[in-house]
């Protein structure tokens, strides 16, 4: 696991705007109270009771189990930047944990806010082969397990935010051309108010990096979970849109402006000594560019994807196998970046 | 014209009620009667000001965990599934405002229950027809693969 990239981010395909497609699934088993309200014990209880459930499902046969608290600092950073977590599994002492397949497309958390979250990814816009997916995994935990669940209100969630399907769909956006010519305000504006949340590569409660946006559904309530991925589709193809249109006009009336982005990015990753995470996102965002205007024709999205997971800070101190302060980690990102790029030939 | 009383909404307002609530004054056109009611409410309760019902609405306890109303709306979290039938109108009125609903429509569940095979067809087929509009042929391979098996089991 250390040193592959997620299937997620290794089949990406020639298009560059949607970079992935999740799914989610919040799930309680019946006559438990909910994590916020159980006691320590009672949340190993059900941690066990779950995790047993999924290891006898023979379709999920090989997840990786991984109990919170057998984790270090470092390890649960890993997890989050693989995007296999949310910061928030970790909040608790004892009691919650995730498990993963080898592929990391399919991950189930253990107690973090509900019982159950279920999640699947895919890369490009392939909500569907996820949806598709998730269900199957649904229907084999919710046959050994029995979920909390109400003809009125659906299944039912500790935040009524998830209630009725407990379905949440996402897909995280490569937009360059939106940030470039200052459109995104707009973007923001419109899809915020047409029931769209955005948030940062990470999610819940970070900030936008490296032009990508994280967009997701709001409402779980009322809709079918079919009626959700169309509507949300619908809305997010109208991003895709805009960013293309965007796109188009630059090439067209700034070309050079574009060039020269694309160039420098390329310029400072592959001399620079010295690189925050942060730089390094943005600067990828001008390589992942430059593929798009076939400036770069020798380097791949699956490749970049690579560097943008081990350039991450658990990351790096996995590969370099030690514990790192920020300013080892900024050398040693410029040394990674410079060596794999070397390795291609650019 | 006849102006109606802003709490009760029933009868005429006849009272313009003062209040002063965190040093902003608040000015209410209200009735006799509930001005009565308001000027007998705050001389009997110190700070804040709820309204009678309000107070014994948040004391509402969920009887399974022992969650009450006030910190529900605290956390944002309830504690157990019970707690959605304990604070009755108070919590739909919520949900009402979260999703504009507060009716169930996606798949149903009992144990044992699984996702039928027409079901995922319908939602490959629609993709396909995407992945085929868009272009993007080697999902579309992909995804008459997944079909033609799905089929295969039907029969």
């Amino acid at each position: 696991m250390l040193n592959k990239i997620p299937e997620w981010l290794k089949s990406a395909s020639k298009d560059d705007i949607v970079i992935s497609s999740r799914v989610r699934l919040a799930r309680n088993i019946k006559g438990f109270l909910f994590p916020s309200s159980a006691s320590p014990e009672e949340l190993l209880k059900i941690y066990y009771r779950i995790e047993d459930a999924i290891k006898s499902i023979d379709v999920l046969n090989g997840m990786i189990s991984l109990p919170s608290w057998e984790l270090d600092e470092i390890g649960k950073k890993f997890l989050i930047e693989r995007h296999l977590t949310s910061f928030d599994l970790f909040k608790k002492d004892k009691g919650s944990g995730v498990l993963f397949d080898e592929s990391e497309r399919i991950s189930i958390m253990i107690n973090e806010e509900d019982h159950i979250r279920i999640q699947c990814i895919y890369e490009d816009f392939k909500i569907e082969e996820a949806f598709i997916k998730i269900l199957e995994i649904d229907d084999e935990i919710g046959s050994i397990l029995t979920y909390s669940y109400k003809e009125s209100l659906g299944f039912i969630t500790s935040c009524p935010t998830n209630l009725g399907t407990g379905f949440r769909a996402s897909v995280l956006l490569h937009v360059p051309a939106l940030f470039i010519t200052g459109k995104i305000e707009e973007v923001l504006k419109d899809t915020i108010s047409e029931g769209i949340i955005i948030r940062g590569y990470y999610g819940e409660g970070s900030e936008i990096v490296g032009n990508i946006l994280q967009c997701s559904t709001s409402s779980s309530l009322g809709k079918s979970e079919e009626e959700i991925i169309e509507d949300f589709k619908s809305k997010i193809y109208k991003i895709i849109e805009m960013e293309k249109k965007e796109r188009k006009e630059l090439i067209e009336k700034k070309h050079t402006l574009l060039e020269d982005k694309v160039y420098r990015a390329y310029g400072i990753l592959k001399n620079a000594r010295k690189l925050s995470s942060f730089e390094t996102m943005e600067l990828i965002s001008g390589i992942r560019l430059g593929i798009n205007l076939g400036i770069f024709k020798n380097i791949n999205y699956s490749l970049l994807n690579e560097i943008m997971i081990f350039q991450q800070p658990a990351h790096l101190q996995y590969k370099f196998e030690r514990v790192l302060n920020q300013e080892e980690r900024d050398y040693l990102r410029s040394f990674y970046i410079r060596k794999k790029l070397e390795e291609i030939g650019i | 014209m006849q102006e109606f009383c802003e709490k009760c909404k029933k009868r005429e307002a006849e009272i313009e009620f003062v209040e002063i609530v965190e040093g902003e004054k608040k000015v209410k056109k209200l009735c006799k009667e509930c001005a009565q009611e308001e000027a007998m409410g705050i001389a009997k309760s110190p700070l804040p000001l709820k309204k009678k019902e309000e107070v014994k609405e948040e004391n509402k306890i969920c009887p399974n965990c022992g969650l009450s109303l006030f910190n529900f709306f605290k956390k944002t979290k309830v504690g157990c599934e019970n707690c959605y039938d304990a604070f009755g109108d108070s919590i739909m009125k919520l949900i009402q405002k979260i999703h504009g609903s507060t009716i169930h429509k996606g798949r149903r569940y009992f144990p044992k229950y699984k996702v039928p095979r027409e079901f995922k067809i319908r939602i490959l087929e629609r993709a396909l027809k995407d992945a085929v509009e868009k272009e993007e042929f080697e999902r579309a391979a992909k995804l008459r693969d997944i079909l033609k098996t799905l089929k295969k089991e039907n029969d």
